[in-house]
C-alpha cells in the first residue's frame, strides 16, 4: 500500500513517510509536509501511539488499539488508495497497519491567513469581518450570525483536476427549492479542470451579457441578509468571496452601510450612487456631444471658455478624451498591480504632475481633466469591480455612438442600456426587479429606503408560505 | 460579420454629419442688417473666448443675405454659430422684400434659433454696434414697465404674428444722441412707425403688461393689475379694459379713463385697424368690411395710504 501511494503521487518531495513498530505490527504513516502540521502529527498520532502498551491487550487487532488511541478529533477509516492519496492532500496523515488496513487523521496545518477585516467593501459602521480562504471559517462566519438549523449546505466538488470544495449554502424554510435546484443543476454543468475562486464560476454561469448576474461579496454580513432574503450563496473552499445568487441590479446600489444607519441617510447615499453611474457612464460622451455636434445647449459665457481652454489644444476633442481615458486606465492598473509602498508616488506622479504638465503642454484642455476624472471617480464609487468593468465597456461605447452621432448617439446609447438591462435575467428572475416587475414592498428597499409598515419576506424569492 | 460590416457602413455613411469641433466656430452676440438699395450690408459682432471678454465686429457687403454670410465665414474662417446670438437689429431703410428675404434666411439657418430680440433702428451706426446687447434688451424691459412703451419681441414672435395676422409691430429705437425707445414699427403692411400714444394702446389691447405708469400731463399715473379682454363678434369688437388705480382724487381715474380710450381710439383709426381685421379675417376670409369698435375703460379708483408717491 505505502509504495503504491508513494508511486501515484509521484514521489514528490512533499510526502514524508515514517515507520514505526506497534508490538508485532509494522505501522506506516504517510502524510505531505506542506499540508500537514508536524506538531499535530507528535500531538495526535505519534504521541498517543507510543504510548500503547500492547502485552495487556489480547484478542484485539493492531488497528483498533491504534484508533482508539488516537486523540485527533477526526479519525476515518480508509479503504481505497485513491481515497487516501485524497486525503493527504486535505492535510491528513494516513496510518497503514500491517500493510492492510487504513486510518486517516487530521493533521491540517493552518495555511490561511486569519479573519481579517473587509479591505475592498469597507463599511463605516458594522461589523469588520471578512471572508478567509478557507472554507470552515467562511461557513462559521455565516453560521454565527445565523444560528438557525433551516440554513442548509449542501457540497458539491467542481473542478476535474482541482476538486474544490463547493457549499451551497441556503435557508430552507425560505429559499425557493426550483432555485437551489437550479443553482446546482448549473454548477454540475461546469466542466473545468480547475476552479480556484469565485471568479471562475461567476464567468461560466454568466457569459451571455456584460452585466453582472451574480454578486461576490467579503462580507459576512452581507451574505446573511441575503440568505434570508431568500437568495442561495455559494462558499469556495480557498475563495475570499461568497457569490450571491441572484442578483438584481439594485443591488449594486447597495452598501454595506445601508442597514446600519438612518434610512435618510441610506437613501441619499443610493439616490447619489445612481448619479453616479449615469455620470460615469454618460459623461464623457455627453461631453463630446455638446461640444462637436450641440453646442446650442451650452450657456454662452460657458461656450466661450470651452472654446477658450481647446484653442490651444492641437487635437479634436474625440480624440484628446480617448487620450485621456485610456491614460486613465493604464494609471488605474498599474495602481492595482504596483505595490503598496510605491503606490502613492504613482498616483502623485500620474495623475498630479503628469495631468498638470499636460495641461501646461497645451496636449490636453483643462475641462477634458475634469471630465476624465469626474466620470472615472464615479465608476469607482462601485466596489465591485464587475459593475466597474461593465461602466467602463459602456462609457467607451457611448463615447464611439456620441463621437459619430453627437447627442442622438448619446439618447441611442441609453436605449440599448435600457434594453440590455430589461432583457437580462439572473437564474429565471427578472434583473431589473423591483422596478419591473414593480414590487411595491421592495421598491421601498430599492433606490431609497423607507421603514416598511409591515416586514415581510422579498416577495420575489422567498416561499409563497413566508412572504 | 456581415452583422459587423453593417454596423461599421451605417457608422461611416450615417455618423459624422454636422461634425464641428468648439474650436472652429464663431459665436455671435449680434448681427445688424442694413440696406442700400442694391445691396446688404450686414455686421456681426463676434464673442472673444479671450479672457479679456472682447468683441470684434465684421462687416460684408453683398447683393443677398446668404452671400454675405458665406462671405464672413471666409473672412472669419470659423463656421458662424448663431445659437448664442442676443439681438437683430434691422435698419429702417428694409422694405417687404428684404423682410422676406431675412426672416427665410434666418429660418432656413441651422445654427440659428430665432429667439433673439429683434429691433428696428433709424440708423446702424457705432452707437448701436458698439452697445451691449443686454443694455438695448434691458432698455426694452424698462420700457414696457415704466411707460408702456415697447415690449420687445423674438423674431419667433415675429414670424408667428406675421403667419396669424400679416401684421408685426417690432420695437423702433431711434439713435440720435443717444439711444431712446420710440414705439413699434409696423413691419409687412403699412411700414410706418407708431407714435408714443398709438405704442401704448397697442400694448394694452395686446394685454402685455399688468402694472405700469403712464404720463398724462406731465403728470404720472401709476396703474395695476390690468386686464384686456377683446370680444371679436362679426363686424364688432369689444376691447374692454379693466385696471386699477390708487391715488388721492377718484377725478384722477376719471381722466385716466379718457386718456387711455383716447389713445385707443386713435391707434384703431391711424392704423387702418389692422389688428383686428387681421384677427377677424380668420373667420371672416375677406377685407372689405367695416369694424364697429365698443371701448369699455374701467379705472377702479383706490385711495391712496400713503399719499401720491409720484409727484
Amino acid at each position: 500500500m505505502k509504495e503504491e501511494i508513494l508511486k501515484l503521487c509521484g514521489e514528490s518531495c512533499d510526502i514524508a513517510t515514517r515507520s514505526i513498530k506497534v508490538g508485532l505490527s509494522n505501522v506506516d504513516f504517510i502524510y505531505s509536509e506542506a499540508l500537514s502540521s508536524s506538531d499535530a502529527i507528535a500531538k495526535f498520532i505519534l504521541q498517543p501511539i507510543s504510548d500503547i502498551i500492547i502485552d495487556n491487550v489480547v484478542g484485539v487487532s493492531t488497528k483498533t488499539i491504534i484508533e482508539n488511541a488516537l486523540t485527533g478529533a477526526s479519525c476515518k477509516n480508509v479503504n481505497t488508495i485513491d481515497d487516501a492519496i485524497q486525503k493527504i492532500f486535505l492535510g491528513y496523515t494516513i496510518i497503514i497497519v500491517d500493510n492492510k488496513s487504513m486510518i486517516a487523521v487530521e493533521t491540517r496545518e493552518q495555511l490561511d491567513r486569519g479573519i481579517e477585516s473587509s479591505s475592498i467593501e469597507v463599511a463605516i459602521t458594522g461589523s469588520k469581518d471578512a471572508f478567509t480562504e478557507n472554507f470552515n471559517k467562511n461557513l462559521g462566519l455565516i453560521r454565527k450570525r445565523i444560528r438557525n438549523n433551516n440554513l442548509f449546505v449542501k457540497e458539491v466538488k467542481l473542478g476535474n483536476e482541482s476538486n474544490t470544495k463547493i457549499g451551497i449554502c441556503y435557508m430552507n424554510n425560505i429559499a425557493e427549492e426550483s432555485l437551489v435546484n437550479k443553482v446546482i443543476e448549473k454548477l454540475k454543468q461546469i466542466n473545468n479542470d480547475i476552479i480556484i475562486d469565485g471568479g471562475y464560476i461567476t464567468e461560466e454561469l454568466s457569459k451571455t451579457t456584460f452585466f453582472p448576474q451574480i454578486n461576490q461579496t467579503e462580507r459576512p454580513d452581507l451574505a446573511s441578509f441575503a440568505l434570508l432574503e431568500g437568495k442561495v450563496c455559494i462558499i469556495l473552499d480557498n475563495s475570499p468571496t461568497v457569490l450571491i445568487i441572484p442578483t438584481f441590479f439594485i443591488d449594486f446600489f447597495h452598501t454595506p452601510d445601508d442597514y446600519y444607519q438612518k434610512n435618510i441617510n441610506t437613501t441619499f447615499i443610493r439616490i447619489l450612487r445612481f448619479l453616479a453611474f449615469i455620470i460615469a457612464i454618460f459623461l464623457p460622451g455627453y461631453y463630446i456631444s455638446i461640444t462637436t455636434y450641440n453646442p446650442t445647449s451650452i450657456p454662452t459665457n460657458l461656450l466661450l471658455n470651452l472654446i477658450e481652454q481647446h484653442t490651444t489644444v492641437p487635437f479634436p476633442a474625440f480624440f484628446e478624451i480617448l487620450i485621456m481615458i485610456i491614460a486613465f486606465e493604464i494609471l488605474r492598473e498599474s495602481d492595482i498591480r504596483i505595490p503598496s509602498k510605491v503606490g502613492s508616488s504613482v498616483s502623485i506622479l500620474g495623475g498630479l504632475i503628469l495631468g498638470d504638465a499636460a495641461v501646461s503642454a497645451g496636449i490636453i484642455s483643462p475641462i477634458m481633466i475634469i471630465v476624465v476624472a469626474l466620470s472615472s471617480i464615479s465608476s469607482l464609487v462601485f466596489s465591485y469591480n464587475s459593475m466597474v468593468n461593465l461602466i467602463r465597456y459602456y462609457r467607451y461605447f457611448v463615447l464611439i455612438l456620441a463621437i459619430f452621432f453627437g447627442i442622438y448617439g448619446l439618447f441611442i446609447g441609453f436605449g440599448l442600456l435600457i434594453i440590455n438591462l430589461s432583457s437580462i435575467t439572473s437564474f429565471g428572475y427578472p434583473y431589473t426587479y423591483p422596478f419591473v416587475p414593480f414590487v411595491k414592498e421592495d421598491i421601498l428597499d430599492s433606490l431609497i429606503k423607507v421603514e416598511k409598515k409591515e416586514k415581510k419576506r422579498n416577495p420575489l424569492l422567498a416561499k409563497k408560505k413566508n412572504r | 460579420m456581415k452583422k459587423l460590416m453593417l454596423i461599421v457602413m451605417m457608422f461611416l455613411i450615417c455618423g459624422c454629419s454636422n461634425y464641428n469641433d468648439i474650436s472652429n466656430i464663431a459665436v455671435i452676440s449680434l448681427v445688424a442688417i442694413d440696406y442700400d438699395g442694391n445691396n446688404y450690408i450686414s455686421y456681426v459682432k463676434v464673442l472673444s473666448s479671450n479672457s479679456k471678454n472682447e468683441e470684434n465686429l465684421y462687416k460684408e457687403e453683398c447683393p443677398s443675405l446668404a452671400n454675405c454670410f458665406e462671405r464672413l465665414n471666409n473672412k472669419l474662417t470659423k463656421r458662424i454659430y448663431l445659437t448664442h446670438m442676443d439681438l437683430l437689429v434691422l435698419s429702417n431703410n428694409l422694405n417687404i422684400d428684404n423682410y422676406n428675404e431675412i426672416i427665410n434666411f434666418f429660418t432656413n439657418e441651422e445654427t440659428s434659433r430665432n429667439s433673439f430680440n429683434t429691433v428696428i433702428v433709424n440708423k446702424i451706426d457705432d452707437a448701436i454696434l458698439n452697445s451691449d446687447t443686454n443694455d438695448i434688451n434691458s432698455m426694452l424691459d424698462l420700457s414696457i414697465s415704466t411707460n408702456l412703451v415697447a415690449k420687445k419681441i423674438t423674431l419667433t414672435d415675429i414670424i408667428k404674428d406675421i403667419l396669424n395676422y400679416k401684421v408685426s409691430y417690432i420695437p423702433y429705437l431711434e439713435i440720435d444722441k443717444e439711444i431712446t425707445v420710440k414705439g413699434y414699427k409696423v413691419i409687412y403692411d403699412d411700414n410706418k412707425v407708431l407714435t408714443k400714444g398709438e405704442s401704448i394702446a397697442l400694448n394694452i389691447i395686446k394685454n402685455l403688461e399688468k402694472n405700469f405708469t403712464i404720463m398724462i400731463d406731465n403728470k404720472i399715473y401709476k396703474l395695476e393689475e390690468c386686464n384686456t379682454i377683446n370680444k371679436v363678434n362679426d363686424n364688432k369688437v369689444n376691447i374692454n379694459l379693466n385696471c386699477k388705480y390708487e391715488g388721492n382724487n377718484k377725478k384722477e381715474s376719471k381722466i385716466v379713463e379718457d386718456y387711455l380710450k383716447q389713445i385707443i381710439e386713435n391707434f384703431i383709426k391711424n392704423n387702418n385697424d389692422n389688428y383686428f381685421r387681421y384677427l377677424m379675417y380668420k373667420y371672416k376670409k375677406e377685407n372689405n368690411y367695416n369694424i364697429d369698435y365698443q371701448i369699455n375703460i374701467k379705472v377702479n379708483y383706490q385711495e391712496s395710504i400713503g399719499g401720491n408717491i409720484f409727484e
